[in-house]
């Protein structure tokens, strides 16, 4: 049905009002009753609007329909949950995929959209058979971090309760500054302080360099030296293998940097072992200054497999 | 005065305690800062001594060259 346009003083015959004006305008009917008892023959194509439930209505050849509402529209009631999605499941076709539990993330899985459910503690996303998926992380290289605290504000911060799992630990105490007088910075494994519970060598280059050998009751980061207010300068690192023995020697080596001022840089590498006399494994550790408190610091400790 | 503070962290559950030190804790803690400041001193004596002694070959009459020579 072709569309036409009406000049001024064109006859306006009977048909042309039934083809053109009546069936192309939009209707207005006070409910669809009223528009039965108006158009008991509808056309296909035919457009209505009700003002009961303010629908555009048209007939498809056997049924009015919405046409906001119809089967080539998305209805809202696809949907149902708060974080639904509508997701294709076909050509021209659509389905709900609800919202997935806390923490799953959406995967595509044999060309459909799906989640993959939250891990467990400590597992890490890896692929399998093309598929993201949660796994157990790797058994030998990986770092996992078990601690991390401020050592502002303390004159001693412990590590406890180290888990006993990994085969080695790396601790790194970083950013430390001190009081304004000089200080020193140690450790103890277990807190022992009154034995001499390792032995091993440090070799100090800097202010206070020395090299000695021997045992002692605690392990000194800061060989007899002052550190101040360098603090991003102020570097340690401590790893210690077999920490979970309770019988074996546990050999330990440790590197930082300090800085007390511009001119003044020194540089520490010691090697040893906590003495297998220390009687047990290692489940804390005690980073100890002399000056109270710190300024500043961090001391992260990592499990490493 | 408030003792030191003492911070222990569980690595196992995150949880911080943080207070001051007890009396035992407290005589450790001042044993290590004597120690430290005797080391301190120790090196601060050391320096002193080392200055000195440059300060004597140069009186009399060594070149800087002979006193690094000997001196390192």
């Amino acid at each position: 049905m072709p569309y036409k346009e009406f000049a001024n003083g064109n006859p306006l015959p009977a048909s042309d009002i039934d083809t053109y004006l009546m069936d192309q305008a939009v209707m207005t009917f006070a409910n669809s009753t009223a528009r039965s008892t108006a158009i008991p023959s509808p056309k296909e194509g035919m457009l209505t609007y009700l003002e009961d439930t303010n629908a555009y209505e048209g007939w498809t050849g056997s049924a009015w329909v919405n046409i906001n509402d119809n089967t080539a529209a998305i209805p809202k009631s696809t949907v149902t949950t708060a974080g639904d999605l509508i997701v294709a499941n076909g050509n021209a076709s659509v389905t709900r995929l609800g919202i997935g539990a806390n923490g799953s993330i959406p995967r595509v899985s044999s060309g459909a959209l799906g989640y993959l459910p939250v891990g467990s503690n400590g597992q890490v996303l890896s692929v399998s058979g093309g598929l993201p998926t949660w796994t157990a992380p790797p058994s030998s290289g990986s770092l996992t971090l078990l601690s991390t605290t401020s050592m502002a504000g303390t004159a001693t911060v412990t590590i406890s309760s180290i888990n006993q799992t990994y085969k080695k630990l790396y601790m790194v105490i970083s950013n430390v500054s001190g009081g304004s007088s000089n200080w020193l910075l140690r450790v103890y494994p277990n807190g022992n302080q009154n034995t001499a519970n390792f032995w091993g060598g440090h070799n100090v280059v800097g202010s206070g360099a020395n090299n000695n050998w021997g045992t002692a009751a605690n392990l000194q980061l800061t060989p007899s030296i002052f550190v101040n207010q360098q603090t991003g300068f102020n570097k340690w690192i401590l790893e210690i293998q077999d920490y979970s023995s309770s019988v074996l020697p546990k050999p330990f080596i440790t590197w930082g940097t300090w800085q007390a001022s511009s001119a003044d840089q020194s540089t520490l590498l010691l090697g040893g072992a906590f003495n297998g006399g220390l009687g047990s494994a290692i489940t804390s550790l005690q980073v100890v200054t002399t000056s109270s408190p710190f300024a500043s610091g961090t001391v992260e400790l990592y499990g490493v497999n | 005065m408030t003792n030191p503070i003492i911070k222990i962290v569980n690595s196992e559950t995150g949880e911080e305690i943080q207070r001051p030190m007890n009396k035992e804790e407290l005589a450790f803690w001042q044993s290590q800062k004597t120690e430290a400041e005797n080391e301190i001193a120790q090196i601060d004596e050391a320096k002193a001594a080392r200055q000195s002694a440059l300060e004597k070959l140069a009186a009399l009459g060594l070149t800087e060259a002979e006193i690094a020579a000997l001196a390192g």
